[in-house]
């Protein structure tokens, strides 16, 4: 998919979203997520994925939980409260990006 | 539905260590991936080959595999560390160890404001802390040496920060010194003596910090931060 470009910006926004609207997820669950939410449009590649997660975990927006799944450890992601705001900031700033991108390649006939 | 065996979960922990992640939070993440992708081919058909989907998975890293994994949770261990640093540091600002630092920074520069023999004293007082550092700085080492071993693999990324970023913070040990040279040919004497005084004490704090306040909280943060420490049969 050649649209890794154009949502790179936007990972770390696609991932608080997700996190909000789920309660945990563990990084595969994510790319999975993206995938079925988009019928596969959106690929999210997993070298690029884990880094954003660890940014947003240092940054403390997330934190984690980890469960025995298994014979294995999973680690589960969970937004924090300072996520959460920022995650409304985020999309905001993502909605008005759009509409602006919008406004650049279809633009509205002017009636004057 | 098939599932990883454990025989098959100590591969990908020896995969990820051929592929030079080190650190055993580091390792566990990208393991629970691995598995989690192999067993869903395994939904579709569960007659395929665990090395060829392991190989197939990997690929989709990039060509830098691991690297760009490891590269930023290191900055992010990095930057929670500062974050502690900071956290530590502030609290010489409230009371009562303002107290103590107020008092430092007026011992030294009437040390400075001394001349001579002041500043005879100061030096040797920083001569002392330079070999304090040097000495907890090989100390430190040693552990980070021997926590390797007693970890036997599950070495915490955070651990080798607490570990080691004191190299780059020892550094500072040269800064007053550094300045020194600097201050003294640009400032008159008396302001010279108060910013080189402010300069020691926040140079001694920041060592307090790094090499005793950090070192003697590390498994408590350490099991703040890994909850699976708790998990683990170490």
């Amino acid at each position: 998919m050649s649209n890794s470009k154009l949502y790179k910006g936007s990972l770390s926004t696609i991932i608080l979203k997700l996190l909000a609207e789920t309660h945990k997820m563990y990084g595969y669950e994510i790319t999975q997520k993206v995938k079925e939410l988009t019928q596969g449009e959106l690929t999210i590649t997993e070298g690029a994925l884990y880094p954003a997660l660890h940014k947003l975990e240092a940054n403390g927006f997330l934190e984690v939980e980890m469960q025995r799944v298994d014979n294995r450890l999973r680690k589960y992601y969970k937004l924090t409260q300072a996520g959460n705001q920022e995650k409304v900031s985020r999309i905001e700033e993502l909605e008005r990006f759009i509409e602006t991108i919008q406004g650049i390649v279809n633009p509205k006939p002017s009636l004057g | 539905m098939k599932n990883l065996s454990a025989e098959q979960v100590v591969r990908l922990y020896e995969f990820t260590r051929q592929h030079y992640v080190e650190y055993y939070d580091v390792q566990t993440e990208l393991v629970d991936h691995l598995a989690s992708a192999i067993e869903k081919h395994w939904q579709k058909d569960p007659h395929q080959n665990f090395e060829t989907l392991l190989q197939k998975e990997f690929k989709k890293f990039g060509i830098f595999g691991f690297s760009d994994v490891v590269e930023e949770r290191q900055q992010a261990m990095q930057k929670r560390y500062f974050q502690l640093v900071k956290k530590e540091a502030l609290q010489f600002l409230k009371l009562p160890k303002v107290i103590i630092v107020a008092f430092s920074i007026w011992l030294f520069s009437f040390l400075l404001l001394q001349k001579e023999i002041g500043f005879v004293i100061v030096a040797s007082i920083l001569v002392l802390e330079i070999i304090y550092v040097f000495y907890r700085l090989i100390q430190l080492q040693k552990i980070s040496k021997q926590r390797r071993k007693q970890r036997e693999g599950k070495y915490y990324l955070l651990e080798h920060v607490f570990l080691n970023m004191g190299r780059g913070v020892g550094g500072f040990v040269i800064s007053p010194w550094q300045w020194y040279w600097v201050a003294e040919k640009t400032l008159p004497y008396q302001y010279f003596a108060v910013v080189f005084a402010l300069l020691i004490t926040f140079s001694f704090i920041l060592h307090y910090i790094v090499f005793r306040i950090l070192p003697a909280k590390k498994e408590e943060i350490l099991h703040r931060v890994y909850p699976e420490m708790k998990l683990e049969k170490v």
